[in-house]
């Protein structure tokens, strides 16, 4: 059966360290886009840690949630796209291929997530920072959307390297960037197809829940959180 | 006032097609030097990147859409009302047909640019053909950008020829009463046009196709746009009342547009015989009773909206009521409803400067209205943490502006090289008194030649408009034109359906989107009805000009007198006998020339 990747982000662990958009921006080739277009909401976060606050202040409860791709596997992004620049890969992803992309920015106001960036200008980088650049990854050019992609190129290396030793890939073997440098492993990506799969065990706990479930996308990101309903029935 | 002779009416109406006022060169001037600002606006914003405009995350559609959707609606103006006018046979459309169906020449043509303008790499625009690529991939039937690819283009296509075909008679007209260059410009223009009794047969049977088959084209255009929203699932864009929302906004900033023009070209033309107090009156109902259903949709919208009441959507609805958006969403409801109603609805008030000023709002308010379905909802999504604003920098509003100037030139331009208002059509109208002497005399002498046993494929008939109902103008009645527009319609659709199942399931590979099925029923059925809209346009193009043997530079005969309302009688290659007889047979008949031309 072909693998169907899936990511947990518990929320209860999340510190709202932004250690993984750190990392995504360094492995992905995300072009900081400086002050001046940040102001403009010109950012790229492939991954992005939303605050909720509640309360008044000092007493105040704050809440960490890390947004990336959903990786949908009933995608709104995917069939406006009238060049299929955004189409579903046969292992669950939602593909984002840049030489398609025309540039009509019509997935990111379906993506009820917004979690698809558009590059309004032609890359830069300031010196030494071009050096840093991934080679594993292409760069986007101006015109073009880009999003969170799973770090599909940890993937193809990991698939090619298993085949090549003649061996299934193990569970916990690929760990997008994100997952990687997590500090409190609030972050675990897996086969969702696999029973076995840390991610499947998790995904399937009584804490999980998905973002914007309602909405029919049926996302491949499961978030886990303690509720009063669920705390309740464990007490 | 006194009812005008034909004369008068070519004379009147050729009038602004010679030589132009000093006002006109610097209004022109002036509109041009907009139009070409927006021109350099947009190269820069090639040039530069798409960051030099206001959009940003996540508003990613602003401006451009806005005015895409706005001019697409105002092109609704011209052929669907003129095509609604003319099945309906009011008489009073007449003087009014052109100078709608050019409105949507161009809006449509303005609006179908800014998909191209809004996007990322515009250089790349034409990856929305079907066509096998050396990329090795077909557009996506499930988009509906390639809906609207497919719907604006049929009715691109189907409205220039919808304003093209009764032109060719007016173009021959201006024809035979110029000379030199302008003669020459205008015969190529008009194809050739002699006005024999079929191709007036034929090119009223095309028209009545035309306007059958482009009321639905229209409907399905503005449905699609409205598609291009209602497809994603964004707050209030998610709704199944927004394609006939559409189509109604869109028939009313049409008429309220068409008000507009018909005001402006009245003052400047002089054509205050002809663009009469009763065309604005009538048009001012269509305008009022548009104006009520406008709101009884927006009514129905927000209320069921509000008693909704879901989570996802209240953001948008509340920041266009008293939020941030409620100043232009006020702002709309007094252009489109409060302002126009009482005007329109009091008969004191329904005047010509009446009707101009409520359409003037209308056209205002249909705008916001664009802008306000797009904006707030894109900037109120459902994750309270990604919501945005928009502002639009110089450069958008250099093109929007631009654009509003173009249209206008382009109108300036057309009216100077066109009769605003069809000649031919208009005498038609006012045929019955002021032509029956010659209509009689044709007549009689049809029946003279008959007895005369000339065979009827050697009688030729010109005239310089059609008329049915005598013995002259009944020779080749009869055209399988309807069938064959049938007949194109289907293989048109055959060919929809096959493009959207061989480049989806089968070549070169399937790709999956959104879960759905290769070949999703409904999305396939758009595109296979477009393009059966489209054959049937193209057959009955074809047909037209294929019958009436247009276009024929050099027609063997043809006379310029007809062209001031002289009806042609004639017979080819006549034997010598029947030369000899026919000019005495004509002159009893009550011929006023008889001329011997030939040999071919």
């Amino acid at each position: 059966m072909a693998h169907h990747w899936g990511m947990v982000i518990d929320l209860d662990r999340c510190t709202g360290c932004e250690a993984c958009v750190v990392a995504c921006r360094a492995e992905n080739n995300i072009q900081t886009v400086g002050e001046d277009q940040a102001a403009r909401s010109r950012a790229k976060h492939w991954i992005r840690v939303e605050r909720y606050y509640e309360g008044e202040f000092p007493d105040v409860k704050v809440k960490f949630q890390p947004v990336l791709c959903q990786q949908c596997d009933a995608a709104p992004c995917e069939p406006v796209c009238p060049t299929f620049a955004s189409y579903h890969t046969a292992e669950g992803l939602n593909g984002q291929i840049y030489n398609r992309c025309i540039g009509t920015r019509y997935c990111a106001n379906a993506c009820p997530y917004n979690v698809r960036f558009f590059n309004f200008y032609n890359p830069v980088w300031d010196k030494p920072l071009h050096l840093q650049l991934n080679p594993d990854v292409s760069v986007r050019s101006v015109g073009v959307m880009e999003k969170c992609t799973f770090c599909v190129q940890r993937i193809k290396a990991a698939e090619v390297q298993a085949e090549a030793e003649k061996r299934p890939l193990k569970d916990g073997e690929i760990r997008p960037a994100c997952v990687q440098s997590c500090p409190p492993t609030a972050l675990v990506f897996g086969d969702l197809n696999d029973p076995e799969s840390e991610a499947s065990g998790l995904a399937n706990s009584r804490r999980s829940t998905k973002l914007l479930e309602e909405l029919g996308t049926r996302p491949k990101v499961t978030y886990l959180q303690r509720d009063s309903w669920h705390a309740s029935e464990n007490a | 006032m006194r009812a005008k002779t034909p004369e008068q009416i070519t004379e009147d109406l050729l009038r602004p097609l010679r030589g132009m006022s000093g006002r006109y060169a610097l209004g022109a001037a002036l509109l041009a030097g907009v139009a070409v600002a927006a021109f350099c606006a947009f190269f820069y914003q090639v040039y530069a990147g798409l960051g030099v405009s206001g959009l940003r995350w996540p508003v990613f559609w602003g401006f451009y859409i806005t005015n895409f959707v706005f001019w697409i609606g105002l092109s609704h103006a011209g052929t669907l009302i003129s095509a609604i006018l003319r099945l309906a046979n009011a008489t009073w459309r007449r003087p009014v047909t052109r100078c709608a169906e050019v409105i949507t020449v161009f809006a449509l043509t303005i609006g179908a640019t800014f998909p191209i303008v809004h996007l990322g790499r515009p250089w790349l625009a034409f990856w929305l053909f079907p066509y096998p690529s050396e990329r090795g991939i077909w557009p996506n039937i499930r988009s509906p950008l390639l809906w609207d690819f497919f719907a604006i283009n049929t009715y691109l296509l189907s409205s220039v020829t919808f304003l093209l075909l009764p032109m060719i008679p007016d173009m021959a007209l201006v024809r035979d009463r110029a000379t030199g260059g302008k003669q020459k410009i205008y015969t190529v223009l008009s194809l050739g046009w002699r006005g024999t009794p079929k191709q007036w047969h034929r090119l009223e049977t095309a028209m009545h196709i035309m306007a059958i088959a482009v009321i639905p084209v229209a409907v399905s255009v503005h449905s699609i746009v409205s598609w291009d929203f209602a497809m994603a699932p964004v707050p209030m864009w998610h709704s199944t009342i927004f394609a006939p929302y559409f189509v109604a906004g869109a028939i009313f900033s049409g008429i309220a547009a068409l008000i507009l023009a018909m005001a402006l070209l009245r003052k400047f033309l002089h054509l205050e015989a002809y663009l009469l107090p009763v065309h604005f009156e009538n048009l001012g109902k269509l305008l009022l009773v548009m104006s009520l259903l406008w709101f009884y949709f927006v009514f129905s919208e927000r209320l069921t909206t509000w008693y909704g009441n879901q989570t996802g959507e209240m953001p948008v609805f509340w920041t266009t009521q008293h939020g941030s958006y409620a100043p232009l969403f006020w702002a709309m409801v007094f252009c489109n409803f409060l302002i126009p109603v009482p005007i329109l609805a009091v008969r004191k008030l329904r005047t010509i400067t009446g009707t101009a000023i409520a359409s003037f709002t209308v056209v205002v308010g249909m705008w916001l209205e664009r802008f306000l379905i797009i904006v707030p909802s894109l900037s109120h999504k459902y994750l309270t943490y990604s919501w945005g604003i928009y502002r639009p920098t110089w450069v958008e509003i250099t093109i929007t502006a631009g654009t509003f100037c173009a249209m206008g030139l382009l109108y300036m331009i057309f009216s100077k090289v066109v009769p605003i208002i069809s000649i031919w059509e208009l005498k038609a109208g006012l045929r019955q008194q002021a032509h029956s002497e010659r209509i009689l005399a044709a007549e009689r002498g049809m029946h003279a030649l008959n007895r005369a046993g000339i065979s009827p494929k050697r009688i030729i008939v010109m005239s310089e408009e059609p008329f049915d109902g005598y013995s002259f103008s009944e020779m080749d009645g009869a055209t399988p034109m309807p069938w064959i527009a049938v007949i194109g319609g289907a293989v048109g659709g055959t060919l929809g359906f096959l493009l959207a199942r061989l480049t989806q399931e089968a070549y070169p590979y399937p790709l999956i989107t959104g879960g759905m099925p290769l070949l999703a029923a409904w999305p396939t059925g758009i595109v296979t009805y477009e393009l059966t809209m489209l054959g049937a346009v193209l057959a009955t193009i074809v047909t037209l000009l294929i019958s009436t043997k247009l276009p024929n530079w050099k027609p063997k005969l043809s006379d310029p007198e007809i062209s001031q309302g002289k009806i042609l009688l004639g017979v080819l290659d006549p034997s010598d006998a029947a030369r000899a007889e026919i000019p005495s047979r004509l002159r009893e008949a009550g011929a006023e020339k008889v001329k011997i031309a030939g040999p071919f």
